[in-house]
């Protein structure tokens, strides 16, 4: 890991939460969900029982296009969130992880 | 790992965390989602009634007569051998609350909690539905006083690439019965 660009992926945490994924408005929202539950932070109080079963119908239909979309978009984040967190400890004090 | 997951089990994570925001929603203490694949009515069960509250036991499931004389390729072998086979509890659970609970409720309560029994019109072709999981459901008594609820439970587990059989429906009529208990502790 010693070629890591810190700054670079510093930068790309940053986007996750302003980037704008190339699918409609009304995916931001699962999107969302989808994420804080990947990263283990989700928070109860934000979400209702509406939007996940809202979620819930989206995966319902197999083979929508939607679900792979949203897929990607996350297997994308987990990559960059993957990269920053092998930055040993000392490297990461500035850095939001 | 969840990202990974098919769809079916993303769903049925996904079950989990309503099942959870349920109880976060009427003040339980959740902690976090925890780890949802791998099944969370036990955990449901756990944080809705308290651990120490909850006894599983697995018990024996004696095959019915009946199916000596059935054709072992018959769909009712079948379906009576995956029944046979799933993993079956008395799963018994304290509920103090009941104690000052009078007659007319619990008869409510009761009511509530037979919804979470299919009936027999329900059956598949005689068995005990696949999908289902409360196969009884009675008051837990001790020295002729109701003391708690006891179900006789047989778990579904995941086959063939694909997670248990959904158990959301059956745990929000769970929650109804905490609602009706709640409403009627506070009118006692």
């Amino acid at each position: 890991m010693a070629n890591l660009n810190i700054n670079k992926l510093y930068g790309d945490l940053q986007e996750v939460e302003a980037y704008d994924p190339p699918y409609g408005a009304e995916l931001h929202n699962p999107r969302k969900i989808m994420l804080a539950i990947c990263r283990d932070e989700f928070n109860f109080s934000a979400v209702t029982i509406e939007e996940l079963e809202e979620l819930i119908g989206i995966y319902e239909e197999e083979y929508d296009p939607r679900i792979e979309l949203i897929q990607t978009d996350l297997e994308e984040i987990s990559e960059i969130l993957k990269n920053i967190q092998s930055i040993p400890p000392r490297r990461v004090s500035n850095v939001f992880v | 790992m969840f990202l990974y997951s098919s769809p079916q089990f993303v769903i049925s994570a996904l079950e989990g965390v309503i099942a959870l925001k349920l109880l976060y929603d009427r003040g339980f203490a959740i902690g976090g989602l925890g780890d949802l694949i791998d099944g969370f009515a036990g955990r449901f069960l756990e944080i809705m009634f308290g651990e120490d509250n909850i006894a599983w036991e697995k018990k024996d499931i004696d095959p019915p007569l009946e199916m000596a004389t059935l054709n072992e390729d018959s769909d009712e072998y079948f379906m009576l051998e995956e029944y046979l086979k799933r993993t079956h509890f008395d799963l018994e659970i304290r509920i103090k609350e009941l104690g000052a609970v009078d007659a007319q409720a619990k008869k409510k309560l009761m009511k509530t909690l037979q919804k979470l029994v299919p009936s027999e019109e329900e059956y598949d072709d005689g068995v005990f539905p696949w999908y289902e999981y409360f196969v009884s459901v009675s008051w837990l008594k001790e020295k002729n006083k109701i003391v708690g609820i006891k179900f006789h439970f047989a778990d579904n587990v995941a086959c063939c690439d694909e997670p248990p059989a959904s158990i959301l429906h059956r745990l929000k009529i769970l929650v109804k019965f905490w609602d009706q208990l709640q409403e009627v502790r506070k009118s006692a």
